[in-house]
């Protein structure tokens, strides 16, 4: 049934052409998906090593910065209590070309030596 | 397929071959689409999880250290609120959590925390149970070996606790059920300077913004009779001595010793003992920078604290036919004791290390508590502790 008459030269014509500008639309689509789909994929392992990072730091006597907090009771009044702000930080690839990575930070403020 | 046989028949299928295939890839464009947004919402999630749940942490342990700090004696209403920020720029642009306080209600109370913090949208929940001290029987910190006493005897309903996570002691002398290990307790050593300086509170002559310190005062006391609370250095009692404390002129007398020897008698006079049931007042507190050993512990008298300070050490050798002491509470979370023969107590032990010592590889010493304490005793040493951080941190968990 395919050797009746064959494709004609305009339908293959028009196809290619449908298809370049189809090509020209989606390629970038897909270059993005898999660029987004591998970023979210280091953000998520970047996640679990800053998370590890931070826990390391906590569990050793690394200091960080005096900070001063406070707690804003209810009944109206305020006190101050210091703690050391501990950071951990990693970058992630992003799926945008222009910016090629994004710090992410995890803060945890842990108890201060007096 | 009759429309598709129908172009087939009539020619070439070429554009219904492109329709398809662009169909097909749109299709798999939507569904890499949906992947793409899933990881990408998914990685977003976790990140904001994350954070929120070390800021709901930071935020429960700072208002539970500072529960434990302050060792709150009451606390206006059962059920409080709390928010925690960090302010360098005088606006409350970074909320670490925000904590909702239930309190018990007896008196001081325990604190239920429940610390919420929210990041983007995600919320992380810790509840930390913060308690008041439930004195064990014995509290070592990181050593408690028993296995070379003779009996330890224990009742059912009291603990034997440590930090650690092995306590040795023969088979039979306690029950799993009495057996706290990985504590969480937090202890605080006594500071003896401060201690020492509380004797002048009352005297108008002391200088409270250049307060005494213990080594600018010598002392050269060597006598057999106390009267009065002071620092009384370096105190040797061999077997033929003796040492009275008399307490006709103060309820409380606060001994401060670097070391203290007493293998003589010690004898508390001045004291209505056995006491009345009311009457339960007289209290000695034994302050050792050093070394204190304690031959025969045959102290008549209710309310008997020992302080150790840090890395002094305690040697109590009781006399068995002679020991008649009610009370001996020991309090040295950064110190150590060594029981070497009978000894029977009403109170309680904390310390860091807690060894029964042996004699020639033979077994030695017994250890019988015999308590709980009187409610005066208990309310006084309570009362102390609320100085050195009583409260502490019993359990936590996260939502």
């Amino acid at each position: 049934m395919f050797s009746n008459k064959g494709f004609t030269l305009v339908e293959i014509l028009v196809s290619l052409a449908l298809l370049g500008i189809i090509a020209i639309f989606i390629f970038p689509v897909f270059n993005h998906i898999f660029n987004s789909i591998f970023s979210a994929g280091d953000k998520t392992i970047t996640t679990y090593g800053v998370q590890k990072q931070l826990v390391d730091i906590v569990e050793s006597n690394v200091n960080g910065d005096k900070k001063t907090l406070f707690l804003e009771f209810n009944n109206g009044t305020t006190t101050s209590y210091n703690r050391e702000l501990v950071i951990a930080t990693s970058n992630y690839k992003l799926p945008n070309t222009k910016v090629n990575e994004k710090e992410l930070i995890i803060y945890y403020y842990k108890y201060t030596t007096p | 397929m009759k429309y598709l046989n129908t172009y087939l028949k009539n020619g070439g299928f070429a554009i219904v071959a492109t329709f398809l295939l662009i169909l097909i890839i749109l299709t798999l464009a939507a569904v890499l689409i949906n992947i793409s947004y899933s990881e990408f919402s998914q990685a977003e999630l976790n990140k904001n999880d994350i954070k929120a749940y070390f800021l709901a942490r930071s935020g429960a342990e700072t208002l539970a250290d500072y529960i434990i700090k302050t060792s709150p004696k009451s606390w206006s209403g059962s059920k409080s609120e709390v928010i925690i920020y960090d302010n360098n720029t005088n606006n409350k642009y970074n909320i670490l959590s925000e904590i909702k306080i239930n309190t018990s209600a007896d008196t001081p109370p325990d604190f239920n925390l429940i610390s919420t913090a929210t990041v983007n949208g995600r919320k992380k929940t810790i509840s930390v149970l913060v308690k008041k001290p439930e004195l064990s029987a014995i509290y070592a910190k990181s050593e408690l070996d028993l296995t070379k006493m003779t009996s330890v005897n224990v009742p059912p309903e009291q603990k034997v606790e440590t930090k650690s996570s092995v306590i040795k002691y023969n088979d039979g002398d306690l029950n799993e059920d009495q057996i706290i290990l990985n504590s969480d307790k937090k202890f605080v050593t006594v500071d003896w300077y401060n201690e020492y300086n509380k004797l002048f509170d009352d005297d108008e002559n002391f200088d409270a913004t250049n307060p005494l310190t213990i080594d600018d005062i010598p002392t050269d006391f060597n006598g057999s009779l106390i009267n009065s609370s002071g620092y009384y250095g370096d105190l040797t009692y061999n077997p033929n001595d003796s040492l009275e404390i008399n307490f006709d002129n103060n309820e409380i007398i606060n001994i401060f010793v670097d070391t203290l020897s007493i293998k003589g008698t010690l004898e508390c006079t001045g004291i209505d003992f056995p006491p009345d049931s009311n009457e339960y007042d007289e209290k000695l507190n034994i302050f050792v920078k050093e070394s204190m050993t304690f031959q025969t512990p045959n102290v008549s008298l209710q309310n008997f604290n020992i302080f150790l300070m840090k890395d002094a050490n305690l040697t109590l050798i009781g006399s068995t036919d002679t020991t008649t002491q009610n009370g001996i509470f020991v309090y040295g979370p950064e110190a150590s004791m060594t029981l070497q023969s009978t000894v029977t107590f009403e109170g309680s032990i904390i310390v860091d290390q807690l060894i029964g010592k042996t004699d020639n590889s033979n077994p030695m010493g017994t250890f019988t508590y015999n308590g709980p304490p009187s409610q005066q005793a208990l309310n006084y040493i309570k009362s102390k502790l609320g100085d050195y951080n009583a409260y502490y941190k019993a359990n936590w968990s996260r939502e």
